[in-house]
């Protein structure tokens, strides 16, 4: 009896050590992370303890402190606070962008997919030559035809990554038109457009939206590069890449400037595409 | 000693929380001689596949392993991973059930099979194609060396098998563990591949074969070991097993086999299921003609020149290999592919030659159960939705829809519980039923079965068959029934084609068919037909 209980003892530990189901610690993290920067684009004056605005030159390129804490730029506004204030920006553009292209892409990847033939061969050679073009260089290309500011680099973010999600909604719909539950619907007499928004459109939308989270990181990060460029907002608005090309002419005098931007913008896209891949392997994993 | 001790062998899958964690093996204990050959026989989820891939330390990583394997006086339950890699291929060869999963796609089959000889380092490097040559041929591979270059994909379901079995081979073990070897292969070619494991078992290798198929192990196995819910119910000779059965789910697991002898019984209870509905008494009326249809996919005629006839009531089968066109006649006979000339008929109007919009009103007159359920509902729908697609589709008012969900789900043997389980909370057995039962909502006159039970395990396949005969009993069901498998065809159908490269090249009563085959090729499918020891006839 007591030989049984030391073996099942010792059983229930080796369980315990199989066990699984945790949330991995750099998940974890990566949520933190993304719950604060959305508090901070929500809610910037609950966290930010300055005006973002509010020059002070007295207190101009003061390094980090306890009133100032990642230290104050050129016209003494506080950095942490400005910081604060251009997640808005940031996740603002990234999210809308990505919906944007997911929208759009869903509208061409089913068209082509569903029609097929002459209809589905020139879509998919117009998404050709556009994917022939790198992301920024079309980005770029789309603000010098529409012009600088916020909704501009948003939507030439968008057109941008239209063609991956079309492709990828296009493949997606190929498979499902074929699978065995749309032939089952058409089996059943149902009409080929009931068909269409029962089965294909939410299978196929499905995945894409677990693979556009994924997609969010490399918007944010293509409008930092965008702003960093000046082709974004204009100062004084605190928007990280555009904080970022402003602190880089004051890196030898004062490095937190132009470091601290980049800090959080880094810290935002590993986060988004950290959860983003967290998502898409459980979303998997129960398919 | 024996070659493989298995000693109180207990595998538990441990899941999120205690809730979950499953008991797959409970107290296993058998052992296996060279020369020998044991096999495991259960249902899906009995714990015989756990076994297998415990023995070769492939349980996996949330498994926790307990008791004791020896083989040759080593016990391998205590081997580190490394260790592991030096017992798999050299002493334990593993031959797995689906040869195109389990072969590397962008590998030639070459290669694959000279893996363990350079991984063990068994040869000098120049051999190495020698014995490759040599282990294909073993295997039954015709012209091997012309072969080796060739990629999976390209080998049909027996070539694959082969190669797998010769790379389990290459590393010469003394045990070779089969898991479902011939469950993906027509008969013909699973009688070819036990006839192979059978050589190397003569040839004094150790097999260990897992089935959930008594007839299929009937002819090879030295013992066989009935497992239920992760236990052993049951073990002895084959003639032990099969003409004295002395356990209560054995016997049910060998009345469950489908042949000649259990027409118009029921498989699960033995008995008769009331009036057996004679055909001949029956007025012939045609209700669905195929004529001279003929069907290509490139240049190959996949139905050739096919006629037949079907009358109200009686249930057709058709028999043949893969690729023997069955598949393609059922997706005519649905309407799901168009015949490149000839017509099938449905109640005297042309069927294949009506516009997509014109036949979808008539569409609930003909409806499929297909192979695989699973793939045939879209996997977001719970039962519920998958039901009420169809009740939709035959315009039935939508007030009156719970009242005939819940009649249709009883008629198959489900209840209201189910309607809220999505496909993939199934099991094969529940979701054939669901698919059977949504087929059943568009009240058909001609149900289509394309293989509905060969995805199923023997038991699962004996309740789907009687659902299928207590069916069409009730509701006079006419039904074309599409199988590989010659024993169901016998137990369900009245009368019966056999099909072989898209041509009728038999068609009649089952009876004379298959008591009296006229054609060569329906006397090599019979032969190929596993068999169980004779006493089964009494």
């Amino acid at each position: 009896m007591t030989n049984l209980s030391i073996e099942l003892g010792g059983a229930g530990k080796a369980a315990g050590r199989l066990r699984r189901g945790r949330v991995p610690f750099g998940v974890a993290l990566a949520g933190l992370i993304i719950a604060f920067m959305a508090v901070c684009a929500v809610a910037p004056g609950f966290v930010a303890p300055y005006d973002p605005y509010a020059p002070d030159l007295l207190a101009s390129l003061k390094p980090p402190s306890p009133a100032h804490i990642f230290g104050t730029d050129q016209l003494g506004r506080d950095i942490f606070s400005r910081v604060v204030h251009g997640a808005s920006y940031s996740l603002y553009i990234g999210l809308c962008a990505t919906a944007l292209a997911v929208a759009a892409g869903i509208v061409i990847g089913l068209s082509a997919g569903v029609a097929g033939g002459f209809i589905d061969l020139a879509l998919m050679r117009v998404i050709d030559v556009l994917l022939a073009f790198p992301g920024l260089l079309m980005s770029m290309a789309v603000v010098a035809f529409l012009g600088t500011g916020v909704t501009n680099i948003l939507i030439a973010i968008a057109i941008a990554s239209i063609p991956g999600y079309a492709r990828i909604v296009r493949a997606q719909v190929m498979v499902v038109r074929t699978s065995g539950y749309v032939e089952a619907a058409r089996v059943l007499g149902q009409p080929p457009m009931r068909t269409l928004l029962r089965h294909i459109l939410p299978n196929t939308v499905g995945p894409l939206i677990v693979l556009s989270t994924l997609g969010i990181g490399s918007a944010i990060l293509q409008s930092a590069a965008l702003s960093y460029l000046g082709l974004g907002p204009k100062a004084p608005t605190p928007e990280w890449g555009l904080m970022l090309a402003e602190g880089q002419g004051y890196l030898r005098r004062g490095w937190w400037v132009g470091i601290f931007p980049g800090v959080f913008a880094t810290a935002t896209i590993i986060s988004t595409t950290v959860l983003g891949r967290y998502i898409k392997a459980l979303t998997d994993g129960r398919a | 000693m024996a070659l493989l001790e298995v000693r109180d062998l207990s595998i538990r899958f441990v899941g999120h929380s205690h809730d979950e964690d499953v008991q797959a093996v409970r107290g296993l204990s058998f052992s296996l001689d060279a020369g020998e050959c044991v096999a495991i026989v259960g249902e899906s989820g009995s714990g015989k596949s756990a076994t297998a891939r415990a023995l070769v330390g492939l349980a996996g990583d949330n498994a926790l392993v307990e008791g004791s394997v020896s083989l040759g006086g080593r016990e391998l339950l205590k081997l580190s991973q490394r260790d592991w890699l030096g017992v798999r291929g050299r002493n334990i060869g593993f031959v797995l059930q689906d040869a195109l999963v389990s072969l590397d796609p962008l590998r030639k089959i070459g290669r694959e099979v000279a893996e363990t000889i350079e991984r063990h380092r068994l040869l000098p490097r120049g051999e190495i194609k020698g014995r490759v040559v040599e282990l294909l041929t073993q295997v039954g591979m015709s012209d091997a060396e012309s072969r080796l270059g060739a990629y999976a994909h390209q080998l049909s379901g027996g070539l694959r098998q082969r190669a797998l079995i010769a790379s389990a081979l290459s590393g010469d073990p003394s045990l070779l563990i089969a898991d479902e070897p011939t469950t993906a292969l027509d008969m013909v070619v699973q009688a070819q591949i036990l006839k192979l494991l059978n050589g190397m078992k003569q040839a004094g290798k150790a097999l260990l074969l897992i089935s959930h198929d008594l007839a299929v192990v009937a002819e090879l196995a030295d013992r066989i070991i009935v497992m239920r819910d992760g236990e052993a119910v049951e073990s002895g000779t084959p003639m032990q097993i099969f003409s004295d059965p002395q356990h209560d789910y054995t016997r049910a697991l060998l009345a469950a086999i489908p042949s000649a002898r259990t027409r118009g019984l029921s498989l699960v209870t033995g008995s008769g299921g009331g009036e057996s509905g004679d055909v001949s008494l029956v007025p012939r009326v045609p209700v669905l003609e195929v004529g001279e249809v003929v069907r290509t996919f490139g240049k190959r005629a996949a139905v050739d020149d096919v006629s037949l006839t079907v009358v109200a009531g009686e249930t057709l089968g058709i028999v043949g290999a893969s690729g023997s066109g069955k598949t393609t006649l059922a997706r005519l006979i649905m309407g799901l592919e168009a015949p490149d000339s000839g017509s099938v008929t449905l109640k005297g109007a042309d069927w294949s030659a009506l516009h997509e919009r014109q036949r979808r009103p008539l569409r609930h007159l003909v409806q499929l159960v297909s192979q695989d359920p699973m793939s045939a509902f879209d996997p977001r729908f719970t039962v519920e939705r998958i039901l009420d697609e169809a009740l939709e589709a035959r315009g039935f008012e939508r007030a009156g829809w719970a009242e005939r969900r819940l009649a249709l789900l009883r008629s198959v043997g489900l209840s209201e519980m189910h309607l809220g389980r999505r496909p993939r909370q199934l099991s094969g057995g529940q979701r054939q039923r669901v698919a059977i039962a949504r087929a059943l909502a568009m009240e058909p006159e001609i149900l289509v079965c394309d293989e509905p039970v060969s995805a199923l395990d023997v038991s699962t396949q004996a309740q789907v068959l009687d659902l299928l005969l207590d069916l069409k009993r009730r509701l006079g069901l006419t039904i074309v029934f599409v199988s590989h498998d010659l024993g169901v065809v016998q137990h369900v159908s009245d009368r019966v084609v056999v099909m072989n490269e898209g041509r009728i090249v038999e068609e009649g009563a089952v009876e004379e068919v298959l008591a009296s085959p006229r054609h060569e090729y329906t006397r090599a499918l019979l032969a190929a037909q596993p068999r169980l020891p004779e006493r089964m006839a009494g």
